[in-house]
């Protein structure tokens, strides 16, 4: 049986190979949770371009998170095979896929995740500090990111002191400390107001036409997929739909 | 790298800092009890070794009766006698320079109208002056030949009796008249204070009035001196064969003992090494219990950071990077802990040496309870901090 992509592709006449083009290739990934055999994802083929922006929609439950994990080298599939720029990290070990990480992705997160016991400089300087940057270089860094996302005078505040908003482009930030090709973005926009929400979309636009990020955001929102140069809709641990914005992209 | 991982350790600590603290207190008290108690049995060996410098590295005593087991704590070995035909076979001897024996025992002193029991030590004029060093506070040390005089010690003439003993009085042993021709310096306490309550006098004296001595050819101890350049171990194993021979009885039926300062030596050395083995040990338990705090406060500490351990997989630690991260904090609450295990155990020292409790911490021990605290945080810490490396990165990121 065809895969979600292959078959809108017309067919699977070829055996699919993860091409240098693909920053992002998973091929027929199941992920299954040992406790109660729940089919997260079940059997997904997706490929994601350099320098594309990519949407995940789909209901709660539906595997969009779990697909992004996967994308993001934090889970690994039950089956299937994940590329990162052509490399097969599916079968890497746990600190081979820490080094992908570190070097590759950024991660946005619904709930923020910052460490609240470190300010917002502090916060955006720790993926240097495992990438072995030596201090003062990181904190120069971090001070940057955080004046590029609007927070120049904020770099002492901790997280409690920040506004919903204003975690969030900390947390951008340090998603950009490693200037990673790949950026990953669970609901980011879940626990923010409108404006702010906004403010935070701009951003990954901006990441995504000025400075060639590959981005990929999980998201509910509908507006959101206006951003996007393709729409990705997930059911019941399948792609069931992809939507292409005609003239969108770079 | 590994210097940004103890930063962030560090940070981490400061964050719990009563945490940290009462968890590095179990260490410090554990420290502390290992190090006093060590100090304590190092300071006892110290103490006793000094005391007994008298014993010169060249000098031999023979004495009756099996004593090694005693020492030992064990029982005491076969009894046995010393002779006057001992000290003659012995002075005979290839190697054994100056040579002296004693006849000792309990004896009425009388001084003016009142009457005391003393220990009395009739002893060869040499064995004070030139095997052993007596020290005399006034007067003089007894000379060859010598009859009818004595030499007290401190005490005797300061305050055993009622009235002070002066050089020249004289006192009566078992009904022998005896002029007092020395007194001995004070010893200022210690294993040598029963010096201070002794009475010196010559030998032959001693054949005539030290109970149990009369009409026979009996002696308390023999003491000796070797040549110069005799190894004393030589001549020991010579006496030995010699009474073996004497005395007629094989090696393990052995009734008297050879003491050496090699042998002294050995013998406080183990007593003291048990002693502080004993305490130590004891001591350890405290430890112990501090090395559970440490693990038990790791792991609440793992359990509130399962988040951030999780943000730390996101962006790119690798699990290594968490284990030492935790294995820092754990290794830097034992060494802190050890540091002010070891300054309080200074002070302690310090005190319990000015209340006359003999005490020494020796530079090794500081070391060793620096690198035991570290390697006691780092193991109590390993378990937690593998835990804390192994948790799911997605896992985590979801705990609230």
């Amino acid at each position: 049986m065809a895969s979600d992509e292959e078959r809108r592709r017309g067919g699977r006449s070829k055996k699919r190979v993860a091409h240098e083009w693909d920053t992002i290739r998973l091929e027929n990934v199941k992920r299954i949770y040992p406790d109660g055999g729940f089919r997260a994802l079940d059997g997904v083929t997706v490929s994601v371009k350099k320098e594309e922006f990519l949407i995940i929609r789909g209901r709660s439950g539906s595997g969009k998170s779990t697909l992004l994990h996967i994308m993001g080298c934090l889970d690994r599939p039950t089956e299937g095979d994940v590329y990162i720029n052509g490399m097969k990290t599916s079968s890497l070990g746990e600190d081979e896929l820490a080094h992908v990480r570190r070097k590759t992705m950024g991660f946005v997160f619904q709930a923020f995740n910052l460490v609240p016991t470190l300010d917002a400089l502090r916060n955006v300087a720790m993926p240097m500090m495992f990438e072995g940057i030596r201090k003062a270089e990181r904190e120069d860094r971090a001070k940057d990111l955080l004046e590029s996302v609007g927070l120049g005078t904020k770099i002492r505040s901790y997280p409690n002191e920040l506004s919903g908003g204003e975690k969030q482009r900390v947390a951008i930030a340090r998603a950009l400390a490693n200037d990673p090709e790949i950026i990953l973005a669970d609901e980011p926009t879940g626990n923010l107001d409108s404006v702010s929400a906004k403010q935070v979309l701009e951003v990954f636009d901006e990441l995504h036409h000025k400075h060639g990020k590959t981005v990929v955001v999980v998201t509910h929102e509908e507006y959101v997929a206006e951003m996007a140069e393709r729409t990705l809709y997930m059911k019941d641990g399948k792609i069931s739909q992809y939507s292409e914005l005609k003239g969108k992209g770079k | 790298m590994l210097r940004d991982l103890t930063e962030y350790a560090v940070m981490n600590l400061r964050r719990r800092s009563l945490r940290s603290w009462l968890t590095i207190l179990g260490i410090v008290i554990g420290v502390l009890a290992i190090v006093t108690m060590v100090s304590i049995a190092e300071g006892l060996d110290l103490y006793i070794r000094s005391q007994l410098s008298i014993f010169g590295n060249d000098v031999i005593s023979v004495q009756p009766g099996s004593l090694k087991a005693s020492l030992t704590g064990g029982l005491y070995g076969p009894q046995g006698m010393l002779t006057e035909n001992d000290l003659e076979a012995i002075k005979r001897l290839s190697g054994v320079g100056i040579i002296g024996a004693t006849i000792e025992g309990r004896t009425n002193v009388q001084y003016r109208d009142q009457t005391i029991s003393l220990y009395s030590i009739g002893a060869d004029a040499n064995l004070f002056s030139d095997i052993y060093s007596y020290d005399i506070g006034s007067g003089r040390w007894m000379r060859e030949n010598e009859r009818g005089v004595a030499v007290i010690g401190y005490d005797i003439a300061d305050s055993v009796f009622d009235e002070k003993i002066p050089i020249g009085r004289r006192i009566i042993i078992e009904n022998k008249s005896f002029t007092v021709i020395g007194i001995g310096k004070k010893s200022g306490g210690g294993l040598m204070a029963v010096a201070d309550t002794v009475v010196y006098i010559p030998r032959e004296d001693a054949r005539d009035i030290v109970p149990g001595f009369q009409g026979n050819k009996q002696l308390t101890e023999i003491h000796l001196k070797v040549t110069e350049g005799t190894n004393p171990q030589d001549v020991e194993a010579l006496i030995t064969k010699e009474l073996l021979r004497l005395h007629k009885v094989r090696e393990e039926k052995k009734d008297f003992t050879t003491i050496t300062a090699a042998y002294v030596g050995e013998q406080v050395g183990n007593i003291t090494a048990a002693l502080g083995l004993f305490l130590g040990g004891i001591a350890a338990i405290s430890l112990l219990v501090g090395s559970i705090g440490i693990a038990n406060t790791m792991f609440m500490g793992i359990l509130e950071r399962t988040k951030e351990i999780g943000i730390m997989k996101a962006v790119g630690a690798t699990n290594k990077m968490i284990m030492q991260i935790f294995l820092i904090e754990s290794g830097i609450i034992g060494l802190v802990g050890g540091v002010l295990g070891l300054v309080f155990s200074y002070l302690i020292s310090r005190l319990i040496s000015e209340l006359g409790v003999p005490s020494q911490i020796k530079p090794e021990v500081m070391i060793g309870a620096l690198a035991f605290s570290f390697i006691v945080g780092v193991v109590a810490g390993y378990v937690p901090a593998k835990n804390a490396a192994k948790l799911d990165a997605v896992e985590s990121l979801r705990f609230e």
